[in-house]
């Protein structure tokens, strides 16, 4: 294969031709390439656990089925990106299961939880639209040969995704009430969050190499009235108000864009606009779940490890070893719980920091003792050195989703 | 092409497809599997977009390739 020829690649490009291999692009295309394929795969692959959490609260074993369909959907969408970004040399291990959460570049929405199944339809309805818009732009626009193709599919199922949310809706409205009123609470505080996922303006926002490359066609600022002109009207027909109209032909927003937004209390203040970097800067921080969704399909893996029989670290054994130990007044271990704040290992000697889920706790020196002794156990550990700290205080956002689910099971409610 | 995986001896299969059986099989996508069986659950599952008449799995390593785009163009 002959070396990356900028002039035959611009050519290509020029001739709206499809590039076929990494022998063909330049460095800049490769890179802004990869970058447009991490935000989608990451983003197929966040609402995967997003939309489980909610799907747990279908009201049917048929709701629940078709939930679960559209996961193993996304899952597979997901796949197409990632599979494509290995095979231009990244490595998808180490994008899904080794990445901090803070790092993964999907929209801020999917790190407010979805808690039941109105939102979960809610964002059907509203989010696998932006997705169909947004990707149906790439597949329409996009100059990568293998991506191109892959779409077809993804396509095809988002359609199915969006029509489920938009016939459920339907049927919540209908049914009155207040299933209807949790409707439009629902799509109250995920309308405007759709709205943002398109970005920031045109004229706020740095020239898009995506555009010259045609990975994408249209801009942020066109992408948008897409959106509202497909979701807007929709919800007219089935009685549900949104927060914007139509104005001609185009459609207009009722609320300063961008305002605040509390993403604990779902709730927009639309008597408090804000400035893009206000916006960029929640953003950035990543919401309420970020942390706990990305965990869902990470933390199995590391669990997958030492079953398959390779060389397992010290590191490893002791955080294995620590979830063993069960809080002595709960069904949780102590990594569940999230008291574990970190292992260090000096030699033979291991340094945990350790925190208590009250001050005063009174089991806190039984704790002590069941970490010493199990951790004597492991064999290549002489010492057991236990730092306790109050710093971060624990709480119980630090609970794994696991150990939320064991304590749900006992009855409490966290 | 190498991949890092969990599994060492991974390798890449690609998948075909046809809908009816008037039309010719197409590449549908691909997947990476440690062995024959798991490619062919991983091809089921992942590529369930439509109800096929005909799919099958190639090893990609036993792909012979004649000439790649661009190289009998020019
Ligand atoms: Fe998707
Ligand atoms: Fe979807």
């Amino acid at each position: 294969m002959e070396s990356s020829n900028s002039a035959a690649f611009e050519g290509l490009l020029k001739r709206g031709e499809l590039i076929e291999s990494v022998s063909e692009m330049t460095p800049d295309y490769l890179r802004e390439l990869k970058h447009t394929l991490i935000v989608s795969g990451d983003t197929e692959l966040i609402s995967a656990p997003a939309y489980y959490l909610a799907a747990r609260k279908a009201p049917s074993v048929n709701a629940f089925m078709t939930g679960i369909a559209i996961i193993q959907d996304e899952l597979a969408h997901a796949h197409i990106a990632y599979h494509i970004l290995e095979e231009l040399g990244e490595s998808q291990e180490a994008l899904i299961f080794k990445r901090d959460p803070k790092a993964f570049r999907y929209p801020y929405a999917f790190d407010v939880p979805l808690e039941s199944w109105t939102e979960l339809v809610v964002a059907n309805a509203m989010y696998d639209q932006a997705g169909f818009c947004l990707l149906g732009d790439i597949h329409e626009q996009c100059s990568y040969g293998p991506w191109k193709r892959g779409l077809v599919k993804v396509m095809a199922e988002e359609n199915f995704h969006l029509r489920n949310g938009r016939n459920w809706s339907k049927r919540i409205s209908q049914a009155g009430g207040a299933a209807k009123e949790e409707l439009q609470r629902a799509v109250d505080w995920m309308f405007p969050l759709t709205v943002e996922w398109f970005g920031l303006p045109d004229n706020l926002k740095q020239h898009s190499a995506q555009l010259d490359y045609r990975l994408k066609g249209l801009t942020n600022d066109q992408l948008r009235p897409q959106w509202l002109s497909t979701v807007v009207p929709f919800m007219a027909s089935i009685g549900i108000q949104v927060p914007a109209h139509q104005e001609n032909s185009h459609y207009v927003l009722d609320y300063p864009f961008p305002s605040t937004f509390d993403a604990e209390a779902k709730r927009w203040d639309f008597n408090d606009p804000c400035t893009w970097d206000d916006v960029l800067s929640r953003w950035r921080a990543r919401g309420p779940r970020n942390a706990e969704m990305v965990a869902l399909f990470q933390e199995s893996f590391s669990k997958f490890l030492p079953q398959r029989g390779r060389e397992i670290s010290l590191q490893q054994r002791i955080w294995s070893a620590l979830a063993q130990i069960d809080d002595p007044e709960m069904p949780i271990n102590l990594v569940d719980l999230g008291v574990v704040y970190g292992v260090a290992l000096e030699g033979r000697t291991v340094r945990v920091r350790l925190t208590f889920t009250a001050m005063g706790c009174p089991a806190s020196d039984m704790i002590i003792g069941d970490i010493r002794e199990r951790l004597l156990a492991e064999p290549g550990v002489d010492e057991v050195a236990i730092d306790v700290v109050w710093d971060p205080p624990w709480s119980s956002s630090r609970m794994t989703v696991e150990g939320r689910e064991a304590l749900r099971a006992w009855g409490l409610s966290v | 092409m190498g991949f890092v995986r969990v599994h060492h001896d991974v390798q890449e299969y690609e998948v075909f497809a046809r809908k009816t059986r008037l039309e010719p099989l197409r590449q549908v996508g691909a997947v990476v599997a440690p062995d024959d069986e798991l490619a062919m659950a991983y091809a089921r599952a992942t590529y369930d977009e439509e109800r096929w008449v005909e799919m099958m799995i190639v090893p990609k390593a036993a792909v012979i390739q004649l000439w790649a785009p661009g190289e009998a163009e020019a």
